[in-house]
């Protein structure tokens, strides 16, 4: 483990909520978040943002058309 | 096991109905993932559809060399994207910002932070979050450069890893990487302006909204 500052915390943040951070890199990080009130709260507006940004973009589910089109085209293809 | 009817003599090249079951069951799970994500690509309803016929049509004649139990959702994605690049992303280029902008360090949270506007107005990032709420997101992630927006699109909409990323779109992982963090930026960027353009301040200060119609 190793002490990092809030511009390493910055530059590990994505990797770390992409869940793509090893280890040893995720408690680096979380034992700065614990002590660091201003990194704290970034994270926390990340997460929250990321979260808007999903329950924004994510739900538009195929028309009903498309669906039944794509039976039909795979019904006759060979 | 029951009989399985054995196709292949007189079916030659086809699918036996056990493969084709097994399409339609891939085809129901992934159809609106595959959807939202073509319309993101492509900014267009029936661009979108087409894009995705297109795709499970290719998936389809080339089921027998997808291997059973591998990751069908990447496999199918992969379809999607090299589909896109070939020919949708072409067409529908015109509109793409270049990417000059220099959106490298652009981060919400600092901005907020360095509002004089939004500290006035209360807590800055709670405002700022509400206004995002408010905001035609999906616009602003339509508006994020290629290929950036591909990359956000993989990772943050449809939660895949970066070594899935890599595969789909055929780059290193640092690329994908890279391509991240400058489409989140962008994003950050453009959802900045839109809550710059719906006003900082909070609802005892801005100019009074106009009154929901009174139901009787």
């Amino acid at each position: 483990m190793s002490e990092i500052d809030c511009n390493e915390v910055l530059r590990r943040l994505w990797a770390y909520l992409d869940g793509e951070a090893d280890e040893a890199a995720c408690q680096d990080l979380e034992v700065h978040i614990a002590r660091c009130l201003g990194c704290r709260h970034q994270v926390d507006f990340e997460v929250r943002l990321r979260q808007i940004i999903q329950s924004k973009c994510r739900s538009e589910p195929a028309p009903q058309k498309l669906r039944e089109d794509l039976r039909r085209l795979l019904g006759n293809s060979p | 096991m029951g009989a399985c009817a054995v196709n292949a003599d007189y079916r030659g090249a086809t699918l036996t109905d056990e493969e084709r079951d097994r399409f339609e069951a891939i085809v129901n799970e992934h159809l609106d993932g595959l959807y939202g994500t073509a319309l993101r690509l492509t900014r267009n309803r029936a661009t979108a559809e087409d894009l995705v016929q297109d795709t499970f049509l290719k998936a389809w004649r080339s089921f027998r060399t997808f291997q059973a139990g591998t990751n069908a959702r990447a496999w199918l994605y992969k379809i999607l994207m090299n589909a896109y690049i070939d020919s949708y992303r072409r067409s529908s280029r015109a509109p793409d910002i270049v990417d000059h902008e220099d959106v490298g360090d652009f981060y919400l949270y600092a901005k907020a932070q360095e509002s004089e506007d939004l500290k006035r107005a209360g807590d800055p990032e709670e405002i700022l979050l509400s206004k995002i709420m408010d905001a035609d997101v999906k616009d602003a992630l339509e508006q994020v450069p290629e290929p950036f927006r591909a990359a956000v699109i993989l990772a943050d909409l449809q939660d895949f890893s970066y070594r899935e990323i890599a595969d789909i779109l055929e780059i290193p992982i640092g690329t994908v990487m890279s391509r991240l963090y400058r489409g989140r930026r962008h994003l950050q960027r453009l959802l900045w302006d839109y809550a710059k353009r719906a006003g900082y301040t909070n609802g005892e200060t801005s100019p009074p909204s106009t009154p929901s119609p009174v139901v009787p």
